[in-house]
């Protein structure tokens, strides 16, 4: 189970770092910015996970 | 027709997403923002963890954030698309609102993030940039994020620092800060007492085990206030501290109570505010004690550093070991030593001092080994007053030499030995004989000098001297700084409005950073050793480098 939720978290990331390369070659917009920033804050959170 | 058409209140977000201390520090800042501005609605931007930790305000408004269930709902998410919407709805509180200010006071990659996701007209503290640097735009603020480098000589207080980013803060204990900011709700917020007897509280966990104060020395302190006083002794902390926290054998003491873990947020300001002293580490508690203006007595170790983070009020008292480590460089740093600091407490004086303190009176003679402060605040801010001697150590002297500088913001016309007096004087509104006394100082004066002069080169060059045009040219034709340097601080606020990457950042992908900013133009700060990779990259024509060196001022 435990297995399973990591390889949710890791596609994910996957995903998030595929989205962030594809907006990176569009023209920056104050659109394509804002969506960027919201996919590497995704990311941080994946990546840092809980803080206690 | 609407003659008084309503004036449209000013929306400011202020972020804090570190801990409970941090957040209580926070509050100084919050303070002189209502004070600029009674109508504004100022948004404070917490971890929904510390959700609660508040009473009601009608200054400002707490938004908690859920950073750990955002975590657990992102994990779960089954398309990128889902965890977009996951995100828009934790932020919803504030992602939809336009701010005429966001003030980041924390150094963490998600505040910078989340500060630059927000809608606002100004922003200050850490932001994110689009090649996914941090980059920080304010001279104070930048020094704080600075901090770690210099730090042993940084003697400016976090609230301080947080608060130099809003025009007219005016120092005050942190007290009447809560004073002001809850009106009232403060007291109600507490509850009422639920430990009948006198006691003094104790606080030894922390989140950081080198925080913690030791076993050995705990006892002695619950032996001597048993014997010595007619407090009861209690214990506090949190539910990890009741599994975790070594405390030893406490049955033996009939007049110890255990309250570790069993208390929440509330029940804990509550057994401080009734408290005749808290006796903590440098951690939340200390920060909550200052809230409430309850006597203090703090040991500082671990990687806080005592002129940074200590309680703002006064008389508190400090303890801080012996050594030249003190502080520990990093958070979860791993001790080689054993933690020897906590070897060298002169428990028997600590002991002593402790009950003086307790008692209000001063141990004679003042105690021999250690080095105890303790606070005080005038209008310049938190002082630290050294206790039982009348000379200064080096760094003590830099440090206060460093907070005087930052706090006066003396760029011109000044000498090393006007800074010196400037120091020293400081101290005399409390102490004049203590003032006097300082002036007899043990720091090597050439040294000190030196380090003055290239603190006032580097300020001269930043205002109306003709030196600033040596920085005025070096800024023109550069992109990109990459500071390989330990010693940051005082270059930062100089090139405030350039991205600067730290040596942590580059240590291990300085390659494809370079293939990166191909073309572009590079600073470097002087360091031979660690630029010899970069040169090589110079010679094959990828960049142009050119460095500049603190210590003339000039550039090639």
């Amino acid at each position: 189970m435990e297995t399973e939720k990591k390889c949710t978290k890791t596609s994910i990331v996957n995903e998030v770092e595929r989205a962030i390369e594809a907006l990176n070659r569009q023209a920056y917009t104050k659109k394509v910015r804002k969506d960027l920033l919201k996919l590497q804050l995704i990311r941080e959170v994946l990546l840092t996970g809980t803080q206690k | 027709m609407n003659l008084h058409p309503e004036k449209k209140r000013k929306k400011i977000a202020v972020l804090q997403f570190s801990r409970l201390g941090d957040i209580l520090m926070s509050l100084p800042a919050i303070e002189a923002l209502h004070r600029a501005d009674g109508d504004a609605e100022i948004y404070f931007l917490i971890n929904a963890m510390f959700e609660g930790l508040l009473p009601e305000s009608p200054c400002f408004k707490p938004v908690p954030i859920g950073f750990n269930s955002l975590y657990e709902a992102l994990k779960q998410a089954d398309s990128l698309d889902q965890a977009m919407v996951i995100l828009d709805e934790y932020l919803s509180p504030v992602l939809d609102t336009h701010f005429d200010l966001v003030v980041n006071l924390s150094s963490q990659k998600i505040s910078a993030i989340l500060t630059s996701i927000l809608s606002a007209a100004i922003r200050r503290g850490l932001i994110y940039s689009s090649d996914e640097t941090l980059i920080n735009p304010d001279p104070h603020l930048c020094l704080f994020t600075e901090m770690k480098a210099g730090r042993r000589i940084n003697w400016l207080h976090q609230v301080d620092i947080y608060s130099s980013v809003i025009d007219g803060f005016k120092p005050r204990p942190l007290h009447e800060t809560g004073e002001y900011l809850f009106s009232g709700n403060l007291r109600g917020f507490i509850g009422e007492r639920f430990i009948e007897h006198e006691y003094v509280l104790v606080s030894p966990g922390a989140s950081i085990p080198q925080k913690e104060i030791d076993e050995r020395t705990l006892h002695a302190i619950i032996q001597a206030l048993l014997e010595h006083t007619s407090y009861d002794v209690v214990l506090c902390g949190t539910s990890d501290d009741a599994t975790n926290l070594e405390t030893g054998d406490l049955s033996d003491y009939e007049r110890v109570k255990d309250w570790t873990g069993k208390t929440d947020l509330r029940g804990l300001y509550s057994l401080i505010y009734h408290s005749e002293c808290l006796i903590s580490n440098d951690s939340g508690p200390m920060h909550a004690a200052a809230l409430l203006d309850r006597k203090n007595i703090v040991f500082s170790t671990g990687s806080a550093f005592f002129p940074e983070t200590t309680g703002y009020n006064s008389n508190i008292m400090i303890f801080i070991p012996h050594g030249p480590c003190y502080p520990c460089p990093w958070i979860g740093f791993s001790c080689a030593e054993g933690l020897v600091c906590k070897e060298t407490w002169d428990r028997n004086g600590i002991v002593r001092q402790i009950l003086h303190y307790i008692w209000g009176t001063e141990p004679d003679p003042p105690l021999p080994r250690g080095k105890i402060y303790k606070t005080a605040i005038n209008g310049k801010g938190l002082f630290f007053i050294p206790c039982g001697r009348n000379h200064l150590s080096i760094t003590e002297l830099t440090g206060l030499v460093y907070q005087s500088f930052w706090r006066e913001k003396l760029f011109v016309g000044l000498s090393a030995p006007h800074m010196i007096e400037d120091a020293v004087q400081g101290y005399c509104w409390d102490s004049p004989s203590l003032g006097r006394g300082l002036k007899r100082f043990e720091a090597d004066v050439c040294q000190l000098h030196a380090f003055l002069d290239q603190l006032i080169l580097l300020f001269q060059a930043f205002t109306k001297s003709p030196k600033r045009r040596v920085f005025d040219k070096i800024r023109e034709g550069i992109d990109i700084i990459f500071n390989l340097s330990d010693q940051e601080t005082f270059l930062a606020p100089l090139l405030q409005c350039y991205k600067v990457l730290y040596h942590s950042a580059i240590a291990d992908n300085l390659h494809d950073l370079l293939a990166e900013y191909h073309g572009r133009t590079v600073a470097l700060k002087r360091d031979l050793e660690r630029i010899g990779r970069l040169i090589s990259f110079v010679l094959s024509g990828v960049v142009s480098v050119c460095t500049c060196s603190t210590e003339s001022n000039n550039h090639s």
